[in-house]
C-alpha cells in the first residue's frame, strides 16, 4: 500500500532514474563495441613497422635561411651607443637607440655598476626565490615603488619576460582578455600563453571596444552565475611602440569601473617619457595611480639598463611572486644592471629637466620630420607630438609590401651613408597577430642638440627625395 | 608498402597520429596482463596478421641499443672504479623510494596542514582573525572612484584553493624563501638578518648581516666572484662598451662583446655556430616557438624546467610528457606517454595513426635536460640519442645545471657521456650557473643558429645582452677552456667533482635519501614533509648553512627536499661543517629514510 503510494508520488522522479539507467546501459554497450572493433582492426608487424619507420622523412627542423638574410649580418656596434656611436667601423650620430634620457655612457651611472660588480659579482647565480634576492634588488623594488606612487614592485630579469609572465600570472583558461590589435609583441604572447579567450579591439578604437564590452555584459547576463567568477581583463600600451600614439587612458578607466574589467598597462615606451615627472602614462592624464590594476615596464628603454618591473597594489603584485613564471623560475636581474637602473631612477628624480628636454626634442622631432618629409614619397604615421620616436612609412599605400620594404631600407642605408643612424623598424611578421605596416623609426634623446637635429633632418629629407 | 597496409578511412580522433610513435615497436609492455579467458577469447576472434601484435607486445626498443654504457646500470654502493681509459665510471641514477608508511603519512601532514588553513580562512572571513598586514582587494578605496552607490565588486582575482594555500601554508614559511643577500653569492654569503612581527606577512631588516656557507646558489664553478680576472674584464667593458645598447640587435646593432661571445661559445661546444640571449628563461619560452609547430610531436620529460613547458605549449605543437625516472630506464618510456594511455586508447590500432601520421607529422622533437635541477639526475644520452636515430627525431638537450658542471673539461652532458655534439641537434644552455653571469645560448648547425637569428623574437623586439655580462661569460668561459694559459678551469672541474662526490656519498652513508647520480653537483636530499621545509630552512640558517627548500608546488606533493648545491668552491672543510649540521637536524625532523645505509657502512669515503 504504502510503496503504491511512494510510486504514485515520485512517478517522475523514477521515470527519470530508469531513463538514466538506460541512457548509461547504452553508454556501455556502445563503447564495449568500440572496443570490439578496435580489437579486431588489423595491425602491423615489426617488420612492417620498421619498414614504415624507415620510410617516413621528417621535415628538415628548421628551413634554409640565405646567407644574405639582413638577421645574419646585423651591425655591430664598437664602444658605446651614445648619441654619436662607430657602427661598423663609422662614427654616426645615433637616431635609432631607444636611450631616450641619454643614459647611456653617463659616468654616475657607470661608476655605480663598477662598484656593484666589486661588491657582488656579475650574475646573481640563483632564482629570486632561492638566494637571488640581493638587496639592491629589494631597494629598486622600493625605488620604483616610491616613484610610482604604488604600494609594491616586482622586479624581471628581463624586460619582454616582464610583460610576457605578468599577463598568464593573472588570466589563466576561462578568463576573458580585451587587447588593443596594435599591441606589441610581448603581449601578444603574455596572453597566448595565459589560454584565456581573446578579444582584440582596434587600435584606440573606443567605439569598438565599448561594442565588444557590451557584447560581453550581454553574455554575462545570460548566465550571471558564472560571470562573476570569470576575470575580465583589458591590456594596453601606454605609448605605442608600433604606432606611436597613447592610450585614452580616463576612456579606458571609466570601461573598467562600468564593465568590471581590470587594466592593464604596458608602460615599456612611455616609463621616464610621458608626465611632469617621467612617471608615464598615468602621470600625463593626472589619474591617481591607484585606479590602475597593474603597470608593466621594461627598464630597457628610457632606463638604459635591463630588465622589467611590475607595480600596483601589493594584493595584485605580490601574487607574482609565486605565480610569475619569468620571475620565479629565472635567475635574478645582475645586481650591476640593478643598481644602474636605480641610478637612472635617482637622476630622473633629482632632475625632472631632463624629461621635459626630451618632450621639447620630441615636439621639435615631430614638427622637424613632418617638414622633412614634404613632398617626399613618405610620410610620418600619425601619433602623439610627445612620443620620443616617429614611425616613417611609404605614402601610397597601394604599394606592394616588398616595395615599400625595398624603399625604406634604401633610406636608411643612403641616411646611414652619410652618418646618421635611423633604425628600421622590423617585425616577425609571420607570427605577429595583425600585420604591421613597414616603417622607418627614428627615435630622439632629451641630449640631442638642435644642430644635431637639422642635420639629421638634412639628411633624411635628401635620402628621402632620392629615393 | 605504405599503401599496402592503409587501413580503410576512419574517423579518428585528432591527435591519434602522435601516440603512433609512443606506441610504435612495443605495443606496450603495460603491466598489466591481460586476463586469461580475455586471452582465450581474443585468440579465437584473432584475424592471423594479429598474433604478430603478441610479438610486439614483447619487444624491447633497448634490445638494438646493446651493451652501451647508460643501460649498464651497476648497483648502488659500488666504489667509483676506473675504467681502462683512466676515466671514471659513471654513476646511475638513483631514486631510492621511502616506506608506505611514510609517504602515507606524508598525504596526513598535508590533511592536517589544509584542514588548519581553512580553519583559518574561515576565522580571517568571519573577523576572528585581524591582521593590518594582509593585502585586501581594497574594495572601500575604490568606493573613492564610484561614489557609494555604484557596485565596485570585481570578480575575485584569485581562486579560493590559490589565496587559501598562499596566505595560510606559504606564509607560515615564508621566511625561508626568498631571503635576501648582501654579498657575492660565493661559497660564503652574507644574508640580511630579518625578522616578522606578524607572522610572515611583512619583515623588519635591522639592517645586520650574517656570514654563512652558501650550498644555495647555482655557482657550480665558483665563478660568482667579485674580484679576479672576469670581474676586472667585465668592469673594464663598460667603459668600453657601456651598460647597455637601448635597442635590437635587428634594428640598431649587436653589441660587439655578444659578437665575440657567440664564437666562443660555438668553439667552446664544438657545433658550427651559436646565438646567444640575455636571459635563460626567454632562451626556451620563445624559440621553442621558432623551431616547432602545429605538426610537431613534442616529446618531453616530465620534469622539464618550466621555461620548457612553456616554450612547447606556445609552439602549439603537439606535447606528450614521459615518464622521469631513471630507474625504470626513462628513454623506454620516451614513445609510451608515459603510460598514461587509458586502456582503451591502447587498442587503438596502429594503422590509423600511421596513415594519419604520414600525413600530418613533420617533425618530432625529443627535449630533455642535461641535469634535472630538483632530481640530480643526469640525462640517459646515449639512450636518447640511439632512440632518437631509430625514429628520426630531434633532439633538444638543456644543458643549464651541466654545461661547465660535466664532463672532463667542463663541456656538459655531452662530453660526459662521450657522445658526438652532432648528434645532439639543438644544444642549449644558460650562462647563469657554472659561468656566474646571465643569460642563454642556442649552438648546433649554422642552418639552425641562422633560422633562429631570423626567428628569434629576442632580435626583434628586446635588448640584446650587457656588454659587462657577456665579458663576464667570455671570461670565465676562456679560463675554462684554459685559454689564460693556467689549468685554473681544470682545477675547478676536478673539485667539483670531488665535492659532489664526497658530499652524497657521506649523505647517503647517514641514511639519507638522496636522488640522481652520484656525478651530480645538484644534491636533491628527500624529506618528504612539508612541515619540515621550514624547520631544515630555520635549523640550518641557526647553523649558519644556507640551504635551498623545495616543495609543492615546485615538486611532487609527497617529495619534499632540501636541495645543496655544491660548487668548486666549497673547502671540504664547510662540506664537513655542512654535512655535521645536516646530520644533526635530519636526527631531530626523523628524516632519515633510507634502507641502502648499510652499504656505506664500513666504506671509506674520500674526498
Ligand atoms: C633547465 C633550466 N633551463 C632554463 C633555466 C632558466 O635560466 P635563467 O635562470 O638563466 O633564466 C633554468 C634556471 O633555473 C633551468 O634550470
Amino acid at each position: 500500500m504504502s510503496l503504491m503510494l511512494f510510486f504514485e508520488q515520485n512517478t517522475l522522479h523514477i521515470l527519470l532514474e530508469f531513463v538514466l539507467v538506460g541512457v548509461a546501459t547504452w553508454l556501455y554497450v556502445q563503447r564495449r563495441k568500440a572496443q570490439a572493433k578496435l580489437a579486431r582492426e588489423p595491425r602491423l608487424t615489426p617488420e612492417e613497422e620498421d619498414a614504415l619507420i624507415a620510410e617516413w622523412q621528417p621535415e628538415p627542423l628548421t628551413p634554409e635561411t640565405p646567407d644574405d638574410h639582413f638577421a645574419l649580418n646585423p651591425r655591430i656596434a664598437n664602444g658605446k651607443m651614445t648619441k654619436e656611436v662607430v657602427m661598423d667601423g663609422k662614427t654616426c650620430l645615433n637616431l635609432a637607440s631607444t636611450n631616450f634620457l641619454g643614459f647611456i655612457g653617463n659616468e654616475r651611472i657607470e661608476t655605480k655598476a663598477k662598484q656593484t660588480i666589486f661588491k657582488y659579482g656579475v650574475g646573481s647565480c640563483g632564482p629570486r626565490g632561492f638566494y637571488g634576492t640581493v638587496d639592491v634588488h629589494l631597494d629598486l623594488e622600493k625605488d620604483l615603488a616610491e616613484f610610482m606612487e604604488c604600494e609594491e614592485s616586482a622586479l624581471y630579469s628581463y624586460g619582454f619576460a616582464t610583460i610576457a609572465s605578468a599577463i598568464p600570472a593573472y588570466a589563466k583558461r576561462g578568463d576573458i582578455i580585451f587587447v588593443d590589435k596594435a599591441c606589441n609583441f610581448s603581449i601578444q604572447k603574455g596572453v597566448q600563453a595565459s589560454r584565456s579567450t581573446i578579444y582584440w579591439f582596434d587600435h584606440n578604437d573606443m567605439t569598438d571596444l565599448e561594442r565588444l564590452l557590451e557584447e560581453q555584459d550581454q553574455r554575462d547576463k545570460k548566465n550571471p552565475k558564472k560571470a562573476s567568477k570569470v576575470r575580465r581583463f583589458l591590456v594596453v600600451e601606454g605609448l605605442y611602440a608600433n604606432t606611436g600614439r597613447i592610450c585614452p587612458l580616463p576612456k579606458l578607466l571609466e570601461f573598467k569601473w562600468k564593465y568590471k574589467v581590470r587594466v592593464f598597462i604596458d608602460e615599456s615606451f612611455s616609463f621616464g617619457v610621458l608626465g611632469k615627472t617621467g612617471r608615464g602614462v598615468i602621470e600625463h592624464y593626472g589619474i591617481d595611480p591607484i585606479q590602475v590594476d597593474l603597470v608593466m615596464a621594461s627598464l630597457e628603454n628610457a632606463i638604459a639598463s635591463t630588465g622589467g618591473f611590475c607595480a600596483g597594489r601589493s594584493f595584485v603584485v605580490g601574487h607574482q611572486r609565486l605565480s610569475g613564471l619569468g620571475y620565479c623560475f629565472s635567475a635574478s636581474l645582475p645586481p650591476l644592471l640593478a643598481t644602474a637602473a636605480n641610478e637612472a631612477l635617482t637622476m630622473i628624480k633629482e632632475d625632472p629637466g631632463r624629461v621635459h628636454r626630451l618632450q621639447d626634442r620630441s615636439r621639435a622631432l615631430h614638427a622637424g620630420l613632418t617638414e622633412a618629409l614634404k613632398g617626399s614619397p613618405f610620410r610620418c604615421r600619425e601619433g602623439e607630438v610627445l612620443a620620443p620616436f616617429r614611425h616613417v612609412e611609404v605614402a601610397d599605400s597601394s604599394l606592394r609590401k616588398e616595395e615599400k620594404e625595398r624603399m625604406l631600407d634604401e633610406v636608411v642605408e643612403k641616411a646611414f651613408e652619410e652618418g646618421i643612424l635611423i633604425a628600421r623598424a622590423r617585425y616577425l611578421d609571420e607570427n605577429e597577430a595583425f600585420p604591421i605596416e613597414p616603417s622607418i623609426r627614428v627615435s630622439t634623446q632629451s641630449e640631442l642638440e638642435d644642430f644635431e637635429l637639422k642635420r639629421a633632418l638634412n639628411v633624411i629629407e635628401r635620402a628621402a627625395k632620392i629615393v | 608498402m605504405v599503401e599496402a597496409i592503409r587501413a580503410p578511412k576512419q574517423p579518428t580522433r585528432k591527435g591519434n597520429a602522435f601516440r603512433i610513435f609512443h606506441k610504435m615497436p612495443f605495443k606496450i609492455h603495460s603491466n598489466k596482463a591481460p586476463k586469461l579467458e580475455d586471452k582465450e577469447k581474443e585468440k579465437e576472434s584473432m584475424p592471423p596478421h594479429q598474433e604478430n601484435a603478441e610479438l610486439l607486445l614483447k619487444y624491447d626498443p633497448l634490445r638494438d641499443l646493446g651493451d652501451c654504457p647508460s643501460s649498464s646500470r651497476k648497483d648502488s654502493g659500488s666504489e667509483a672504479s676506473a675504467d681502462f681509459n683512466g676515466n671514471r665510471k659513471r654513476s646511475p641514477n638513483e631514486f631510492e623510494q621511502a616506506s608506505w608508511i611514510t609517504k602515507h603519512s606524508v598525504y596526513l601532514a598535508w590533511l592536517v596542514l589544509l584542514i588548519f588553513a581553512h580553519i583559518r580562512e574561515f576565522m580571517r572571513r568571519v573577523g576572528l582573525e585581524s591582521n593590518k598586514k594582509v593585502p585586501l582587494e581594497l574594495d572601500s578605496q575604490w568606493c573613492r572612484f564610484l561614489g557609494t552607490d555604484q557596485d565596485g565588486h570585481f570578480p575575485p582575482l584569485y581562486s579560493d584553493f590559490e589565496s587559501t594555500y598562499t596566505r595560510n601554508c606559504y606564509m607560515r614559511v615564508k621566511d625561508v624563501f626568498e631571503r635576501p643577500i648582501g654579498s657575492c653569492p660565493g661559497a660564503k654569503v652574507n644574508v640580511l638578518d630579518r625578522y616578522s612581527k606578524d607572522y610572515n606577512w611583512s619583515f623588519i631588516y635591522p639592517g645586520t648581516q650574517t656570514e654563512v656557507i652558501n650550498t644555495g646558489s647555482y655557482n657550480y664553478l665558483g665563478f660568482a666572484q667579485s674580484s679576479g680576472p672576469c670581474a676586472e674584464a667585465a668592469a673594464a667593458s663598460i667603459d668600453v662598451e657601456g651598460i647597455t645598447t637601448c635597442g635590437q640587435a635587428s634594428q640598431t646593432g649587436l653589441p660587439s662583446s655578444q659578437h665575440r661571445l657567440e664564437s666562443l661559445v660555438a668553439d667552446f661546444l664544438g657545433t658550427e655556430d651559436a646565438i646567444c640571449f640575455p636571459m635563460g628563461f626567454a632562451t626556451n619560452s620563445l624559440h621553442c616557438t621558432a623551431i616547432a609547430d602545429k605538426n610537431t610531436l613534442i616529446l618531453s620529460d616530465e620534469y622539464n624546467h618550466a621555461s620548457l613547458r612553456l616554450g612547447s605549449r606556445l609552439s602549439g605543437a603537439n606535447v606528450k610528457a614521459f615518464k622521469h625516472n631513471g630507474e625504470h630506464e626513462g628513454p623506454r618510456e620516451v614513445f609510451e606517454g608515459g603510460g598514461r594511455v587509458r586502456e582503451q586508447e591502447e587498442m587503438q590500432t596502429l594503422q590509423q595513426g600511421i596513415t594519419k601520421l604520414i600525413q600530418s607529422l613533420l617533425q618530432i622533437i625529443i627535449i630533455i635536460e642535461g641535469i634535472y635541477s630538483m632530481e640530480g639526475s643526469i640525462c640517459d644520452l646515449p639512450t636518447i640519442i640511439a632512440l632518437k636515430k631509430k625514429y628520426k627525431a630531434y633532439l633538444y638537450l638543456d644543458e643549464a645545471h651541466s654545461i661547465g658542471a660535466m664532463g672532463r673539461s667542463g663541456r656538459g652532458v655531452v662530453e660526459y657521456w662521450d657522445v658526438d655534439v652532432r648528434d645532439v641537434d639543438i644544444m642549449m644552455g644558460t650562462f647563469t650557473k657554472s659561468f656566474g653571469s646571465a643569460g642563454g645560448y642556442i649552438a648546433g648547425s649554422k642552418r639552425l643558429v641562422s633560422h633562429l637569428r631570423r626567428a628569434s623574437p629576442t632580435n626583434f623586439y628586446c635588448a640584446p645582452m650587457s656588454p659587462p655580462v657577456a665579458e663576464q661569460i667570455i671570461g670565465s668561459m676562456s679560463i675554462i677552456m684554459g685559454k689564460d694559459g693556467t689549468n685554473e678551469g681544470a682545477l675547478r672541474i676536478d673539485r667539483l667533482a670531488r665535492n659532489a662526490r664526497y658530499f652524497r656519498l657521506r649523505l647517503k652513508q647517514m641514511g639519507f635519501i638522496v636522488y640522481g647520480s652520484d656525478d651530480s653537483p645538484v644534491v636533491p636530499l628527500l624529506i618528504y614533509y612539508p612541515t619540515h621545509c621550514g624547520e631544515y630552512g630555520r635549523q640550518m640558517l641557526a647553523r649558519k648553512i644556507a640551504v635551498v627548500v623545495v616543495s609543492f608546488p615546485a615538486t611532487d606533493m609527497t617529495e619534499s627536499r632540501v636541495r645543496f648545491c655544491l660548487s668548486a668552491a666549497h673547502t671540504k672543510e664547510m662540506l664537513d661543517e655542512v654535512l655535521d649540521a645536516v646530520n644533526v637536524v635530519g636526527d631531530h625532523a626523523f628524516s632519515k629514510h633510507s634502507k641502502k645505509a648499510h652499504l656505506y657502512k664500513n666504506k671509506r669515503i674520500e674526498w
